[in-house]
């Protein structure tokens, strides 16, 4: 009894969290040095008290009088009684109390053991950590916001130089000689890739900014849409699609209109060289319930040694006089993708086209 | 009453410039006058400017409106419009570089009869100038009355 008594008060002295023993009536049996050395506290001063009175009434406080007089006698313990308070010692504080009370058999006493856990600092962090996360989801609201209103302005200015060269190449031809000419016809190509850009930028800001919604999306249907305008808007080129019926998925149906749009206007335009091009959507089953979804082409394709700058912004893996592009197409794809919780990817090789892959 | 006049509101001088150079490019024969801010177009319309007197012989067709106008933007000049019996009737179309949806709802619910988004390629520009001219002058019926209610 001796020797059990004396290990459990080796215990209690080495555990580093201030712990009190109290007796049925709430009066300090003991503490250990963590309690003393934490509250400035004394045995002389804190033995034999009641807890309230102890440290300047320091511990008189209705939670922990609630705790210890009401909700620990309906329980045999309690874990995790957050107390907030200023107290005279360690100033405003936020404690994690354990409550226990034991019953000894032998002499029929019961005593109740108080673990307390400084957590100020936690919960301080905790509160950065909160605070931080608005600040940043804030700031970059505003950045989108002004992304967008700035892609939006440059359209103005753009219009007059597009406009002005065209002018001045319809109106004024006979003051130009052709290198004149091939400056003004420059002028106006740039002003136009710059407008697409604009687009671009716009068009992406609005994917992240939009509300995403989940329904029931026909990806086949998409596909076929797609299709069909990109025939339209070249009947000359000799392409074959092969689209898979009855694609099913769940997602925003405007965004992954993007998504296909993106993709097979790409491999519509990586193919473009080619006399002949095969372009297929469809899905692979590896995983029951889990389809990948794919893009595939037998275009330009590419070296698959550049594959992690494909998603890059304004990343381009060929010369805007190869192929036209602003580069943002395939991050807009990631994006939307991303905000889907799913994956894309791609394979290709070069002249051997290429395969976009993604999952939902 | 000859509807074949187009009230231009247009604050950018280079988009009026263009939009000029259009009209004149196409078959429109019209007078075409250009308001560079709201309180001028409304002076022309309800005030004391080229159309608002009661017998003109040379009635509007259209008045193609931009949104963002100095001293009174163009939201606002359409509510007045709509509000005064005088001009409610009168073909408004919205021609403008915003694509919110906002500006577009907002425009149709207070009355306006189109909207037009301002594209960036100069031919589009041109095109799709020349081709609003020709409709609100040609095949559209403007009401009889230049626009009064």
């Amino acid at each position: 009894m001796r020797r059990a008594l004396t290990r459990a008060e080796s215990i209690v002295e080495t555990v580093r969290e201030p712990l009190l023993v109290l007796d049925a009536n709430l009066r300090v049996i003991s503490a250990n040095r963590s309690f003393y050395q934490t509250f400035q506290a004394s045995p002389e001063l804190t033995e034999k008290r009641l807890i309230y009175e102890i440290g300047n009434r320091q511990w008189d406080i209705p939670k922990l009088r609630k705790l210890l007089e009401e909700i620990l006698p309906q329980n045999t313990q309690i874990e995790d009684f957050e107390v907030d308070h200023e107290f005279t010692t360690v100033g405003r504080r936020t404690m994690l109390l354990n409550a226990r009370r034991i019953y000894y058999e032998s002499n029929r006493t019961e005593t109740i053991l108080l673990a307390i856990e400084d957590i100020t600092e936690r919960r301080r962090a905790e509160e950065r950590v909160v605070e931080r996360t608005a600040q940043l989801v804030a700031a970059n609201k505003e950045l989108e916001l002004f992304t967008y209103s700035m892609a939006h302005d440059l359209r103005a200015p753009l219009r007059s130089m597009n406009g002005f060269s065209q002018a001045l190449l319809e109106d004024h031809a006979d003051k130009l000689n052709e290198e004149g000419k091939d400056y003004v016809r420059r002028v106006r190509g740039a002003s136009q890739r710059m407008g697409q850009l604009l687009d671009d930028l716009l068009a992406l800001s609005r994917v992240t900014r939009a509300e995403i919604r989940r329904e029931a999306v026909n990806l086949s249907d998409l596909a076929e849409t797609t299709a069909e305008e990109l025939r339209r808007r070249d009947p000359a080129r000799k392409a074959e699609f092969i689209i898979a019926d009855g694609l099913l998925a769940t997602g925003d149906p405007q965004l992954l209109g993007v998504v296909l749009t993106n993709l097979l206007d790409n491999a519509w335009k990586f193919t473009s060289k080619h006399k002949r091009a095969r372009i297929e959507f469809g899905a692979s089953r590896q995983q029951p319930g889990q389809p990948v979804y794919f893009v595939r082409d037998d275009g330009a394709g590419f070296d698959m040694a550049y594959a992690d700058k494909l998603f890059g912004p304004f990343q381009r893996l060929h010369r805007t006089d190869e192929f036209s592009g602003s580069g943002v197409g395939l991050l807009s794809v990631q994006r939307i993708i991303d905000r889907h919780g799913g994956r894309v990817w791609a394979e290709g090789e070069v002249e051997q086209g290429a395969t976009f892959y993604f999952t939902l | 009453m000859n509807h074949s006049a187009i009230l231009l509101v247009e604050d950018d001088g280079d988009d009026e410039a263009l939009t000029l150079r259009a009209f004149k490019r196409s078959t429109i024969r019209g007078e075409v006058v250009v308001a560079r801010d709201g309180a001028e177009a409304l002076n022309h319309l309800l005030g004391s400017g080229r159309f608002s007197g009661r017998d003109v012989t040379v009635a509007l067709a259209v008045v193609l409106l931009d949104l963002k106008l100095p001293k009174v933007d163009g939201l606002e000049v359409l509510r007045r419009l709509r509000a005064d019996d005088r001009t409610r009737l009168l073909p408004v179309v919205i021609v403008t570089s915003s694509k919110e949806e906002s500006d577009i709802v907002n425009s149709y619910k207070l009355g306006a009869n189109s909207y037009v988004r301002k594209p960036v390629d100069s031919a589009k520009f041109e095109e799709g100038m020349q081709d609003l001219g020709l409709y609100w002058l040609g095949l559209n019926e403007a009401a009889p009355g230049g626009g009064s209610a």
